[in-house]
């Protein structure tokens, strides 16, 4: 099925050339976004970061050259780690947004490992089709506190950030959040902060600012350094 | 649809009002100008005062450029912009059209010009050849090249080019160069060496161009070779990495899509990409010149068009 990018049907269709790297030999940014969906996040909190989720895609829909080369895929972890939405070019009318249901721990550990494995394998899927790719952005969102080992996921995403460039961006929402645990993700890029778990008014400001910073992003070359667009006022920077 | 029409120049007389921002970059945004409606504005991000002199001077030279301030497919600066008598941009002239990025990918390239054919390619690469010839002659060269730096007429490929302040321009014995430099389509003598970046050649923008024009053709780049996929586009370049054969050995192969596309190229036009790439690559001389891809497009074109 074939829709137009700029329909208004809010219904989800994916097109079969999306996937089909024949047809969009594109650089790809890779973009990984993992999702606390444990039980503390049921509510309002879900309901703010699903708006935001669609504010994204929405954003880069809009920009020709971002929804041919964005790559995004959403991890939960809420009790377990699984992934919502498998890796998939914007391009198309409408990106399927999951529905995220809150449930269980915080195995935040566990999901970093996942991504990282996730990513390298769909760069070497890039590769094998001599297509260049940017470097991946990991978005991490919590709410609360890791309930697993999270500790050596740290050091190794940590790592990958400083060495290969890997741009990690941990944002933590409401009041219980652990925010020393999320800065030990991204060493040299503090975490955020969003005061209000359920302002979907700030959710939808992040994900505006990551669809900007993502299309810089997209306009340079693969290997230049990544500039992030200016951060909105109602996000927090935690020093 | 591209208009034609010379534009007014805007005097000093006319008071600038600005309107909306139409599109947001990495250096600035630009507004509409509801005072001049022939132009358009780009005011800068806020940027460091050595900085913003630096492109006011630029600026000031480019606007002593008359014939290619007239030229009506060049988005040429008309005005510098003042704010609290402080440089913030210029106006320039407003082409519309499409940007080529559309033309990157067969799923774009089908959504949102559906009706296009090779021969449009064609008239899009005589076009940008036949620009760059012209800003040539006045010793100013295309460093970043980018699909969002032209216009494209959806209708019959016509094609502009914006973007007009990150061109390399020399103004006596001062050369102003682009802030902004795009490894994937920089000539291999620049990657080796990122310090003549101030101050690049004809060679050198050729091979940028023809680069760009064999991304138009083909999707792809002639660089892009399975073999050494876990290098970047630079390193490929820099490497001379190529699939395009020539005098019998292949140094590597390439997607199934893009080599068809190559292939089915007429003859003249891979002579001229294995010019610009095989021979060419250490030799920049033998890199084809604007005015011979110009005439090499417009035959493809008429070829085409029947």
């Amino acid at each position: 099925m074939k829709t137009h990018p700029h329909s208004s049907s809010s219904s989800i269709v994916v097109h079969p050339e999306i996937i089909d790297h024949a047809n969009n030999p594109s650089p790809r940014v890779p973009l990984a976004i993992l999702c606390d969906t444990s039980f503390s996040m049921h509510g309002a909190p879900l309901a703010a970061l699903q708006h935001g989720l669609k504010t994204l895609f929405s954003e880069i829909q809009q920009d020709m050259l971002a929804q041919l080369r964005c790559d995004p895929s959403i991890w939960g972890f809420g009790g377990r780690v699984s992934q919502l939405m498998p890796w998939e070019s914007t391009f198309v009318g409408a990106t399927p947004v999951p529905e995220l249901n809150a449930a269980g721990s915080t195995p935040l550990g566990a999901a970093v490992f996942t991504a990282i494995q996730a990513i390298n394998d769909r760069r070497d899927t890039y590769r094998a089709n001599a297509i260049p790719s940017y470097a991946p952005w990991v978005v991490i969102f919590s709410d609360g506190v890791a309930t697993d080992e999270w500790r050596e996921a740290a050091a190794k995403l940590s790592m990958l950030a400083k060495n290969s460039r890997w741009n990690v961006v941990c944002l933590g929402t409401g009041p219980d959040v652990d925010l020393e645990c999320l800065a030990k993700f991204s060493p040299d890029r503090p975490p955020l902060h969003i005061r209000d778990a359920s302002s979907c008014h700030s959710f939808a400001e992040f994900f505006r600012w990551l669809s900007a910073s993502i299309k810089i992003t997209s306009r340079r070359s693969t290997s230049c350094q990544t500039t992030m667009a200016p951060l909105p006022d109602c996000i927090d920077i935690v020093e | 649809m591209i208009t034609n029409k010379s534009v007014e120049r805007p005097t000093l007389s006319h008071p600038t009002q600005l309107g909306k921002v139409i599109a947001t970059g990495g250096e600035g945004v630009i507004r509409e100008c509801l005072s001049h409606p022939g132009c358009v504005a780009k005011i800068y991000h806020p940027l460091e005062e050595e900085d913003l002199s630096q492109i006011e001077s630029k600026i000031g030279a480019m606007l002593k450029m008359t014939q290619l301030a007239q030229h009506s497919r060049l988005a040429w600066p008309q005005k510098k912009l003042y704010q609290n008598r402080k440089f913030a941009g210029f106006l320039m002239r407003k082409i519309d059209g499409m940007t080529l990025v559309p033309l990157s990918a067969e799923v774009s390239k089908r959504t949102y010009l559906p009706d296009w054919t090779t021969a449009h390619i064609a008239r899009v690469v005589h076009d940008i050849a036949s620009l760059c010839a012209k800003l040539e002659s006045h010793d100013v060269f295309l460093t970043d090249v980018s699909l969002t730096n032209f216009l494209t007429n959806p209708r019959d490929g016509s094609t502009s080019i914006i973007d007009v302040d990150s061109l390399q321009i020399r103004e006596g014995s001062r050369v102003f160069g682009s802030s902004v430099f795009t490894p994937d389509y920089a000539a291999p003598e620049i990657l080796r060496q990122p310090e003549r970046l101030g101050c690049i050649g004809s060679e050198q923008a050729r091979f940028t161009i023809a680069l760009l024009f064999f991304q138009l053709y083909t999707n792809g780049s002639p660089f892009q070779v399975l073999e050494y996929g876990n290098l970047e586009p630079a390193q490929q370049i820099t490497a001379g990495r190529h699939f395009l054969g020539g005098r019998g050995v292949a140094t590597g192969t390439t997607t199934p899509e893009i080599f068809r596309r190559y292939c089915g190229l007429p003859r003249r036009i891979k002579w001229m990409f294995k010019r610009a790439f095989i021979e060419g690559h250490q030799s920049p001389s033998n890199r084809p010149s604007f005015n011979e891809w110009v005439e090499a497009a417009k035959r493809h074109y008429q070829e085409l068009r029947g």
